[in-house]
């Protein structure tokens, strides 16, 4: 019994997803087409890089509730920024610079005043829609990609075969992977989450520590906010409402602990294209959308089972 | 420490109540009669039509618009109204975010004598003075009809809906399948290949397009319930290399990103509410009211009109 839950601890989510990707493959042949296989890729890119942020923030033992919320407001600078004439590569790193500021915000309230994460991202993502609002006038902007050839190469963009926002999702997994796993700083986040505690005995520089993590946090959902907007060439005031969810439920299904110290990065990837998979194929299915969410909480639950079980 | 930091949240508090202080001083003109325009989300642009409509409208009538933003939450309407009777308007006009949220609040200014003009939804109380929709099951069927005339032939059609449940997703829906679906018309030579949900906004449209344009290599019509959902399905047509398939892309609303895609050939056409209409009749409603108790019809149902046909 004991080996079957470590095989399942370290292949489960990959195997969970092979036999999802069997299944729909058998209802629909179409599903697994190239074509259709880079389709999945552009869409999860958004919800995965958002994810890779949030595994930082839970592996220490936090949650970071503001994502969806710094999508929209960094989208909303970014379009701002470029309808107002600015260069696009100008207003592509003045995002991302932005986008990491919010987060290293959240990341201050959390160290520093000690507030509970779940509080302080409540707060600031109700902020950062407020400041959305304000600085759109609630309009989005529109026809963003027309003169803007760096920003249009987001979504249009090929490199070889593969389309950019796939390749940025997997450069992104691999420099995340070396940090997390390869660096004092890696081992440091592992360390907070797991005891702080003892932590803070053997001296691991905590209040940093955790005000990286949210700044990593913030920078992913800037990235994923420009990929979003160059898919929709304009940038929309509501845009990423309710995408924490769908990041905390890649995490989970990528088998991170919400409590902390315990997950890895490649299973978030995996959660993430578990998700994605689900929703692209529900659709090419044809199964109705009173059933997609349904089976979408489903297969939730049952990763977490499962991932309990496995861990007990 | 801590102290500096309550004293200085004290002092920006102090500014903030000073900042609001100024304001209500200054609204309390000469004797203006104000209305309340109540938006349920002007996070959506075109309801931006809406209210521009109600302020001139209300300008050139000699009245002060009050204008809130309900954000799309329900729960915040009812404080606003609250608010509204404080500062004492002469009228309400709503655009409420559901039909009952604002139920209780209404009813108490209903109380007060006065006027409420709900707008594109009803609110379940009695007492208002008129509610005027646009006719969403009519607008549906129209928009089925223009496609029959368009594609006598018949053709395969997708169907993109808002947020399941509303009643501008039952309507619309409802009065196009009435003539496009074989089903429920016998005589429809369309086929409806795939329904899909794009929740009225347009990312979740977008991604439901990609996903259906890689299922379908013979999509010849879209039909989306609103404009931002049919931007967000053209958007996916164009970004998916599909431009030549010449998918007939038909949005509802009559936004103006739609009419700038249909411009540049990339949507074909949408069924336009009359919103402009919709705001200014609210005002000349509450104005004849205000002046001499004349009564509107209880409901009035406001026609659309295809973007081309006009």
């Amino acid at each position: 019994m004991r080996k079957i839950g470590d095989l399942y601890k370290k292949y489960g989510t990959v195997v969970s997803l092979m036999i999802l990707v069997a299944i729909v493959t058998i209802l629909n042949p179409r599903f697994f087409t190239m074509y259709n296989i880079l389709n999945i890729f552009k869409q999860v890119s958004i919800n995965g890089l958002i994810a890779f942020g949030m595994t930082f923030v839970i592996l220490t033992g936090g949650i970071d509730l503001s994502v969806g919320a710094t999508l929209g407001l960094s989208g909303v600078i970014l379009g701002w920024m470029i309808s107002t004439g600015t260069p696009d590569y100008i207003a592509i790193g003045v995002t991302l610079v932005f986008g990491a500021v919010l987060g290293g915000m959240n990341g201050v309230l959390v160290s520093k005043v000690k507030l509970q994460p779940f509080i302080a991202t409540l707060a600031t993502m109700t902020m950062f829609r407020g400041i959305t609002m304000i600085v759109s006038d609630g309009i989005p902007f529109m026809g963003l990609t027309k003169n803007a050839p760096m920003l249009d190469y987001f979504s249009q963009g090929k490199f070889l075969t593969v389309p950019f926002p796939m390749l940025v999702f997997i450069i992104v997994l691999a420099i995340l992977f070396v940090i997390l796993h390869n660096t004092v700083f890696g081992r440091g986040v592992y360390a907070v989450g797991g005891n702080e505690e003892a932590a803070r005995l053997s001296s691991i520089p905590i209040t940093k520590i955790k005000t990286l993590v949210y700044t990593i946090s913030g920078l992913m959902s800037a990235l994923a906010g420009i990929i979003l907007t160059s898919r929709l060439s304009s940038s929309q005031p509501t845009a990423g409402m309710g995408f924490e969810l769908d990041a905390i439920a890649a995490v989970v299904i990528g088998g991170t602990s919400l409590s902390g110290g315990k997950g890895r990065i490649f299973g978030t990837f995996l959660g993430a294209l578990i998700i994605g998979v689900l929703n692209n194929g529900l659709n090419i299915i044809g199964i109705s959308a009173f059933y997609q969410q349904f089976i979408k909480g489903l297969v939730i639950l049952f990763a977490v089972i499962l991932d309990r079980k496995s861990n007990a | 420490m801590k102290k500096i930091t309550s004293l200085l949240l004290i002092i920006s508090l102090l500014f903030v109540m000073v900042g609001c202080g100024d304001t209500e001083t200054a609204s309390k003109k000469e004797e203006q009669q104000k209305i309340a325009l109540l938006m349920a989300d002007l996070g959506n642009p075109f309801f931006h039509v809406l209210k521009d409509a109600v302020e001139n409208r209300g300008k050139e009538l000699g009245y002060e618009v009050l204008v809130y933003d309900g954000q799309n939450q329900a729960s915040k309407q009812p404080s606003q109204i609250e608010d509204a009777i404080q500062k004492g308007v002469n009228a309400i006009v709503i655009n409420p975010a559901d039909e009952s949220s604002t139920a209780n609040a209404l009813k108490e200014a209903i109380a007060q004598g006065i006027p409420v003009v709900t707008v594109d939804r009803s609110v379940d109380v009695d007492g208002v003075l008129s509610y005027l929709v646009t006719d969403n099951l009519k607008g549906g069927e129209l928009t089925g009809k223009w496609l029959e005339k368009r594609l006598p032939e018949g053709g395969k059609v997708i169907h993109m809906e808002g947020i399941i449940g509303t009643a501008p997703q039952r309507e619309r829906g409802g009065g196009f399948l009435s003539v496009i679906d074989p089903a429920k018309n016998a005589n429809s030579k369309f086929e409806i290949l795939d329904t899909a949900v794009g929740e009225f906004s347009m990312a979740p449209a977008e991604a439901a397009m990609s996903d259906l344009l890689a299922k379908h290599d013979d999509i010849s019509v879209v039909f989306a319930q609103n404009d931002t959902m049919a931007v967000g399905v053209a958007r996916a047509i164009e970004t998916a290399g599909r431009s030549d398939d010449g998918i007939i892309v038909i949005g509802f609303d009559g936004a103006k990103e739609a009419y700038d895609l249909i411009d540049q050939g990339k949507m074909s056409v949408t069924a336009v509410q009359d919103f402009e209409f919709i705001g200014s009749e609210a005002v000349n409603y509450v104005d004849a009211f205000l002046k001499d108790g004349t009564k509107p019809e209880p409901k009035v149902l406001v026609d659309v009109f295809m973007s081309d046909e006009k």
